[in-house]
């Protein structure tokens, strides 16, 4: 191994309770050079990372020897190793809020770190927090140091964690799915941060996570792990033109996410689902004890329409007003203004029988495979649960039946009816929330992003099967995401929502192809995957 | 390991608590002395191989007093935990359900009880309502409803947050039915233990009532009276006082050991 590796790590093993997650691993990383390390979930990548900083859970044996610089990390003395992590390494987790501490202002909170590993006074600190936010487009001047965690978005909290993690300039930076919690222009915003750092401070960065690509665009290598093995590690630009592993290959693939289905026009098709100006406003606290606060405008005059057996992408950035639009539609949340049509009849003022007819034809799957479904209840029972709807429920046996014909539609064994919930992996279970969705045989399934939660394999998945099935089934789906892989990948027509309206719709292709709308623009330029296609990716940032 | 110690909480907690229970059940049909006679001439014995409690001022074996007033103990307490959770649970849930002015309605009435000292409340009311076991669990059950409508309504406030409720209205169901097919079931571990612990603070307040003698009345006997009558006593005869005392204190503790070992339990399962 040469002199100028930064970090090189060797024959590294991880065994938690007996299974071995991590396999002989070795990694190697230069100073100032990027190196990303992709895999699904449960492909041992975020343990990678954790036993070079030794942060593993109790739980874990870890064998083999991590060096940086040529120091030994692997068998210092922890007091040792707890001045190194932060001095040394910095660290980037996933979730901003949880990283951080609520109680303190977060110049005071980056000033702590300074504090903990080197002798400095109050002012000393706190000058260099506020240097390191400023360089990660946190000004002082603006008062940003005053602020406490709370008060700043999900973007600015993960870049108050990398100027905690950076304001020791550190040699190397380890960031944990820094972007997965953010929306794709935030997540641009970061990643370009994340890059720029490591070049003009020579540090070396670490970037885990399962997207593939968002190493597209910033990575000078890339490393494939799948089940806790290394399967090909070279330059991003030769695994992104040739990956000569299987496993690396149905990656790209997967982050590619070509569209999988005939795309036909169906504006000649009736409308089956027509939303006219719907306004949804919800009160905010009134600050006078006069007058009313104005209520904030979620959903500000939309209209839209959805014919027979078409698919229409909904999207736009979180906070633009798409969830509450989608709750209108459904008829979970009252509209102040507007109204929707289904199947030609008015349903937001439906009532009794109507109400129960109307809602079989609409039905839905939300965005958390986790917290969509009762713990409690069996999956055949939570599958069932919309044949509450019919005026005359099916016997048992019927129901038993029915519950079995739609598990194996969406891929599932019927035996899995009386098992519950926690049994499942997250695209299991969106695949019996698509289940239950289908029950009662609707005319219109709406999707709240529901496959954002997903790695993307088995994202890509699910939407083959939703393509499938729209084929199949002759259903409509009403998909609302932030992601534009996703609605590239399954819709038809697209809708673009921001600040509460729709500012631009048409033909999925022709949008994509030449958006009108600068919103729309700036959403597609922000999108992580556009690189896989488009640009010479070696040459980002330079 | 951490593990052991929360099952010895559990276990030494369901066994106090079974112990006390099965006393109380078994005191229903049997115990070694009748309390009903008394019996002069064996007055105020120190505890020996006859009477292993010793006897009281009148003659009565304490270990059979210990044991029926297990019964009363128990009775009242848990009596009025179901008082309360019967009232509580289901205006928390609807508080949660509906939100707005009923949440606003239910809650500050809830403030409303809390905001009276509750000893003093339910001296109160069966100073209005008369001395007495069905009294005494009026009164404690009264002051259960708040407690149990607070633990209720955070708990499905929580549980309304999640996605799953959205889908049990896509299926058409409304709050109500919602909350008692998917709410309650998952909020079961909370009210177990709150459950648990109102019954440890219903024994100290059932032993409180009856030490000023607004609880069971006599000749029914009650720890709380007990206590009471072995005050003037202390001099004579110390272990009078002492086992109604261990009785409560022993009682109340593996009441708490419970609660706390099923709230790890939980905590753990959630």
């Amino acid at each position: 191994m040469s002199a100028a590796n930064l970090l090189e790590i060797a024959d590294l093993n991880v065994v938690i309770d007996a299974t071995r997650v991590v396999k002989n691993l070795s990694l190697e990383l230069r100073a100032g050079e990027i190196l990303g390390l992709v895999g699904a979930s449960g492909s041992g990548k975020s343990l990678t990372a954790l036993s070079i900083v030794r942060l593993l859970p109790e739980r874990a044996a870890c064998t083999g020897v991590v060096r940086l610089n040529g120091t030994t990390l692997s068998s210092m003395p922890e007091s040792q190793m707890q001045a190194i992590r932060g001095r040394d390494i910095g660290m980037v987790f996933q979730e901003p809020m949880s990283a951080l501490n609520p109680l303190l202002r977060i110049g005071d909170q980056v000033a702590e770190t300074v504090r903990l590993h080197r002798q400095a006074t109050d002012a000393e600190a706190q000058a260099a927090a506020r240097d390191a936010l400023n360089l990660v487009g946190l000004p002082g001047e603006q008062g940003a140091l005053e602020r406490f965690p709370y008060e700043l978005s999900g973007g600015q909290r993960q870049r108050v964690a990398i100027a905690m993690a950076i304001v020791m300039s550190p040699r190397l930076l380890i960031a944990d799915e820094p972007t997965t919690a953010l929306d794709v222009i935030t997540q641009a915003r970061v990643l370009l941060l994340l890059q720029e750092l490591a070049r003009s401070r020579n540090m070396g960065l670490l970037l885990v996570t399962h997207d593939l690509a968002v190493l597209a665009q910033l990575a000078d290598r890339v490393a494939v792990m799948h089940q806790g093995e290394i399967v090909e590690q070279a330059p991003t630009a030769q695994i992104l033109r040739k990956p000569r592993d299987a496993y690396s290959a149905a990656l790209l693939a997967a982050a590619g996410l070509q569209p999988k289905r005939s795309k036909v026009s169906r504006d000649a098709a009736p409308a089956i689902l027509q939303v006219r100006g719907i306004v949804r406003e919800y009160p905010r606290k009134r600050t006078s004890l006069w007058h009313r606060a104005a209520p904030l405008r979620a959903v500000d005059d939309v209209s839209l329409a959805i014919h027979a057996g078409e698919t229409v992408g909904l999207v736009g950035e979180s906070g633009s007003g798409k969830s509450s639009l989608l709750r209108v539609v459904l008829a979970l949340e009252p509209a102040q203004a507007g109204q929707v049509k289904l199947l030609g009849e008015e349903f937001l003022s439906a009532k009794g029988a109507t109400l129960s007819r109307l809602r079989r034809s609409i039905q839905a799957v939300f965005q958390d495979p986790y917290g969509s479904f009762d713990p409690k209840w069996t999956v055949g029972q939570l599958i069932a649960e919309p044949f509450f709807l019919l005026g005359s429920p099916p016997s048992a046996g019927e129901r038993r039946r029915k519950v079995a014909a739609v598990l194996e539609q969406v891929g599932l064994s019927a035996g899995v009816a009386e098992r519950l919930p926690r049994d499942f992996s997250g695209g299991e279970r969106q695949r019996i929330a698509i289940a239950r969705a289908l029950i009662t045989e609707p005319a219109v399934i709406a999707f709240d992003e529901a496959v954002s939660a997903l790695d993307v394999l088995i994202r890509e998945q699910v939407l083959k099967l939703l393509a499938e099935l729209a084929e199949r089934l002759k259903v409509s789906y009403l998909f609302v995401s932030h992601d534009l892989h996703v609605i590239r990948a399954i819709a038809d027509r697209v809708y673009v929502m921001q600040q509460g309206r729709i500012v631009e719709e048409g033909n999925a292709d022709a949008v994509f192809a030449s958006p009108r709308h600068s919103y729309t623009r700036a959403l597609l330029a922000a999108s992580p995957g556009r690189s896989l296609s488009e640009r010479p990716i070696n040459e980002a940032g330079r | 390991m951490t593990l052991g110690s929360r099952n010895t909480s559990l276990i030494a907690g369901a066994c106090i608590t079974g112990f006390f229970v099965a006393v109380a059940a078994i005191a229903r049909f049997w115990t070694p002395f009748d309390t009903g006679i008394l019996s002069i001439a064996d007055k105020l014995r120190p505890p020996n191989a006859r009477h292993w409690f010793g006897t009281d001022q009148l003659g009565r074996d304490v270990l059979s007093m210990i044991m029926l007033g297990a019964q009363t103990s128990v009775g009242v307490a848990l009596l009025s935990v179901v008082i309360g959770a019967l009232v509580g649970v289901p205006l928390g849930l609807l508080a949660a359900a509906r939100r707005g002015s009923t949440d606003e309605i239910v809650m500050r009435g809830n403030d409303l009880i809390f905001a009276f000292p509750a000893l003093l409340l339910a001296i109160l009311i069966t100073a209005v309502f008369g001395p007495g076991a069905v009294n005494a669990i009026i009164a404690i059950g009264i002051f259960n409803i708040p407690v149990f409508a607070r633990v209720t309504r955070a708990g499905a406030l929580q549980q309304w947050t999640r996605d799953y409720t959205l889908a049990a209205r896509v299926a058409g169901k409304g709050p109500l039915r919602i909350s008692a097919e998917h709410i309650l079931p998952n909020l079961a571990g909370l009210l177990i233990v709150q459950g648990t612990i109102q019954f440890s603070l219903g024994v100290i307040a059932e032993a409180g009532l009856s030490y000023v003698g607004l609880s069971a009345q006599p000749p029914t006997p009650s720890w709380g009276r007990m206590l009471n009558e072995a005050q003037t006593l202390t001099a004579l005869a110390p272990y009078l006082a002492l086992f109604p005392g261990f009785a409560v204190l022993l009682f109340v503790l593996g009441l708490n050991l419970l609660g706390e070992g099923l709230r790890r339990r939980v905590g753990r399962a959630a």
